[in-house]
């Protein structure tokens, strides 16, 4: 039946991974025919707010005191405007349309009549200002699948960052982030395609103290987005591993940044039926905390640390192997008992099988009663008075061996 | 060879078919929460924004031992131990889908399953196996996110909870966060192919906790916890931990777990200061009493156990990017509560580790040696493991260890491993793993296994 349950969950998960890919619309832009045709970067991305005292929309706000660039500043070092490209998207009209733009400024007198300049990505109606020819009206001139047409979300942002915060903080510029696109060697506007920024700059200076802290939210909307191998940029350092959980305890949001809750469910098993050691078997921390073959030595370990066994693993999980296999269980990693041993109800406790052939007891504890048996089966200890009710009266304890184990003094 | 009571095995196998159809009713109730959700996830609504789907098919060949009077098996103690062969196939599948439904439900499934018909004999009729690590889905709406299914807890007990059952979670931007959960701690029952979950014991868990969590900065939080188990309160656990820094140079850690009715049970509280880039000192502290760790349903809770304390004084150096090092002292005070203070009895251990892994290569090399010595008993461990690629793309990794128990030589467990893995296409590897080893049981020991993996890392994204 389990085998059922699990084909049919095979099954599910196949079918997941069978989906077909949803069309997922992009809007098709080219940003190096609109500088060619003199668009400026500020044009379309709007920060200009109507009203305020420096002009600058919230989003763009400095929160310190650095000095808020001048339209110049921002747009320096853009590449150097070309011709026109020929075969752009931009057409001669939109060209001109877009000549005759008006001024940031200007555009501060439009947000002041409704329009939301808080965007940093332009409405389409924006766009509709120069494209004004029939065929640049339809979807499908900017929408890749205007059938799920749908607009830029800003929660497609890989990262969280506010441009307010770092003009004036030895920013060249929109272009001395996002310069150098698609095609470094051609400094021709034409060919420019923006960049996102590498995170050197920010990690290297700024932001330094982020990178040991594993602050990776301050900036970074979701890290799942990346592959494993693309954020190894930030490595745990020697000896994480002994301390993870007390941190993933502290602050599980920090550890759900880049790995999944499968990736913890490796080892972290409610029943550990596959050991994590098969999954990975190149991987030079394959054996997790447990190395150089623990298994072989855990007897070793255990003596040696026990609070430390316990404090990952309940006493269930030695028990569950041990009462398996016949060896220990219930007592101890130490002891070859079944288990129920000492459990006095138990049909493999202790008791019956001391009464039916004490021998097989003898053959390891050597008689040694007075350290095996009376530690617990004495009066006032945990296995209470052994003597049932009225033994012992008229007996010599002084003369049956048994009887001297515990009652040796009374000589 | 010692056979078992009968009546034992007959009992075991009730209980195995109470425990099957119970596992098959849990089975049952995760398909039912999943299919309607993947059914709806064949709409295109809820295409996965991603989904990470990984399938493994491990074949393995390993010894196993059992107790037995004969007295010609090999044997490197003074225990005689009858080896059982094992060919055992194993099955593991992980789904993690997150983004569906306009982005607020994410699904999380992780299973096993374990076939052995090589030694039906020695079995004793175990022959299948399996069960679910983690199966749960979760939603979200807004900052209000509620889940259900078989999840691992990692807050509220020490080692972390596995619970089937319910939660809900508030996080608000300022970073403050509520959570609470309730459901059916998973305990779990050996067979020779691997533990799976069983519901023989009527148990109950339940708990919340509050915190609040800025990365980076500070993040606090205080838990409680209570488990009940047999008519028992197991647990009555409250745990509370911060994460601070004070500035960008100082990293404060602290925990520490208490039983409401018996006192603290462990404590860790550590500071790490980075007083340059390359070199990092820390300096921590721990406590653990680990009586009151166990539920007191265990007979093991009956006896008295150790105490200790121990100081830490570690160093990390961060010499590159490729290299790393580590070297940590612990100086250690265990001691019987309530025994004359001559019973207690210091122990140390010093750990050094050094790491190369250059960046964008899938080189790496560790180089690990331990030596711990508690009075009565002292372990030497060391371990070298390396990974490299010879001929791209075959990966390969052979490591050497070596644990050596200095009071009873007979104990020394020797180690070496090699292992090679070879894409087999553009989601598929396969690898392969041989190890020699020695251990207090068998003087040779050979095992071995094969492993295909299908990685399928995808999505809208």
């Amino acid at each position: 039946m389990r085998w059922f349950a699990l084909a049919a969950s095979v099954c599910m998960l196949a079918s997941c991974a069978r989906m077909p890919p949803r069309p997922h619309d992009k809007i098709r832009f080219a940003h190096g025919p609109h500088l060619a045709a003199g668009v400026r970067c500020l044009q379309c991305h709007n920060i200009w707010q109507p009203g305020s005292k420096d002009g600058l929309a919230p989003a763009f706000k400095p929160s310190g005191d650095a000095g808020v660039p001048s339209l110049a500043t921002a747009e320096s070092a853009l590449p150097p405007t070309a011709a026109a490209a020929d075969g752009g998207v931009v057409s001669a009209q939109a060209a001109q349309a877009a000549a005759a733009q008006p001024t940031p400024s200007t555009e501060a007198q439009e947000a002041a009549q409704g329009e939301e300049a808080t965007r940093i990505f332009p409405k389409e109606q924006k766009c509709k200002q120069c494209h004004t020819q029939p065929a640049e009206r339809e979807c499908r001139f900017c929408h890749t699948h205007p059938e799920a047409a749908a607009s830029y979300s800003e929660r497609d942002r890989p990262v969280r960052f506010n441009h307010g915060n770092h003009f004036g903080r030895g920013v060249r510029g929109c272009v001395g982030c996002h310069g150098l696109g698609s095609d470094a060697n051609d400094r021709s506007a034409a060919a420019f395609s923006p960049r996102l920024p590498p995170m050197q700059p920010c990690t290297k200076s700024c932001h330094a103290a982020d990178m040991p802290a594993l602050a990776c939210s301050r900036c970074h909307i979701d890290l799942h987005r990346y592959k494993r191998s693309q954020v190894e940029l930030v490595r745990h350092p020697p000896g994480f591993l002994h301390e993870h959980g007390t941190r993933a305890r502290a602050q599980s949001s920090l550890c759900s940044q880049c790995h999944e809750p499968s990736f913890c469910s490796e080892c972290h098993t409610a029943s550990p039926g596959l050991p994590a050691v098969l999954l990975h078997p190149t991987e030079v921390s394959r054996d997790f905390i447990h190395g150089a073959d623990f298994k072989a030595r855990h007897p070793s370990e255990a003596r040696l640390e026990q609070a430390t066994c316990l404090r990952c693993h309940g006493v269930s999980f030695c028990d569950g192997c041990h009462r398996d296999t016949g060896i220990g269980g219930g007592v101890g990693a130490q002891s070859p008992h079944p288990p129920g041993w000492l459990d006095p109800l138990s049909p493999r406790g202790h008791a019956r099988a001391a009464r039916s052939n004490i021998l097989t007891c003898a053959a390891c504890h050597d008689s040694d009663a007075s350290h095996t048996c009376v530690p617990c089966h004495r009066v006032g200890s945990i296995a209470g008075n052994p003597h049932p009710p009225g033994f012992g009266a008229g007996s010599d304890k002084t003369r049956q061996g048994v009887c001297r184990v515990c009652h040796g003094d009374a000589r | 060879m010692q056979e078992r009571p009968q009546p034992a095995r007959a009992e075991a196998s009730c209980a195995g078919m109470r425990c099957a159809r119970r596992r098959f009713a849990l089975a049952g109730f995760v398909l039912c929460a999943l299919l309607p959700l993947t059914a709806a996830a064949q709409q295109a609504e809820l295409q996965p924004e991603r989904v990470v789907i990984r399938h493994d098919t491990i074949l393995r060949y390993v010894p196993r031992y059992e107790l037995t009077l004969e007295t010609s098996a090999a044997s490197s103690s003074t225990l005689f131990w009858r080896r059982v062969d094992q060919v055992p196939v194993y099955e593991r599948i992980s789904l993690d889908a997150s983004g569906l439904g306009n982005r607020a439900v994410e699904v999380h499934v992780s299973a096993w399953g374990a076939a052995d018909a090589t030694m039906p004999a020695q079995s004793q009729g175990q022959l299948l196996s399996g069960d679910f690590a983690t199966a749960y889905a979760k939603a979200g709406w807004r900052s209000l996110s509620a889940w259900g299914g078989r999840r691992f807890v990692t807050w509220g007990l020490p080692g972390g909870l596995h619970l089937d059952g319910v939660g809900v979670e508030e996080r608000a931007k300022s970073g403050l966060y509520f959570e609470a959960v309730a459901g059916r701690p998973v305990t779990s029952v050996s067979t020779v192919l691997g533990s799976h979950s069983e519901y023989t014991q009527p148990t109950v868990a339940y708990g919340a906790r509050v915190g609040y969590d800025r990365p980076g900065t500070l993040a606090a939080a205080g838990s409680y916890i209570e488990r009940w188990s047999n008519g028992l309160a197991a647990n009555r656990a409250l745990m509370g931990t911060v994460a601070y820094r004070p500035y960008e140079r100082l990293d404060l850690l602290a925990s520490s777990t208490f039983d409401v009715r018996s006192g603290v049970q462990e404590a860790r509280v550590q500071a790490a200061y980075l007083a340059t880039d390359e070199i990092e000192p820390e300096l921590a502290y721990v406590h653990a009493d680990p009586r009151k760790l166990l539920p007191s349903w265990s007979i093991l809770s009956m006896f008295a156990t150790d105490v200790y304390d121990e100081g830490v004084l570690g160093v990390t150096g961060h010499v590159s990017h490729d290299w790393s090092a580590r070297v940590e002292l612990g100086m250690r005070r265990s001691y019987l509560p309530g025994a004359p203070k001559e019973g207690a009895h210091l122990g140390y251990r010093t750990d050094a580790s050094v790491r190369f892994r250059p960046t964008g290569q899938r080189t790496e090399v560790v180089c690990e040696i331990s030596r711990r010595d508690e009075g009565e008993t002292a372990l030497f461990i060391t371990r070298l493991a390396a990974a490299f690629v010879p001929y791209y793309p075959l990966r390969i990794a052979p490591e050497l260890g070596a644990a050596v128990d200095e009071h009873d030589s007979k104990r020394t467990a020797l180690l070496a491993r090699l292992s090679a893995e070879l894409p087999l296409g553009p989601r598929w590897t396969s690898a392969l793993s041989a190890d020699l080893a020695r251990t207090p049981i068998a003087l040779l020991e050979v095992r071995s296994l094969l492993r295909v993996s299908y990685l399928l890392d995808g999505g809208s994204h």
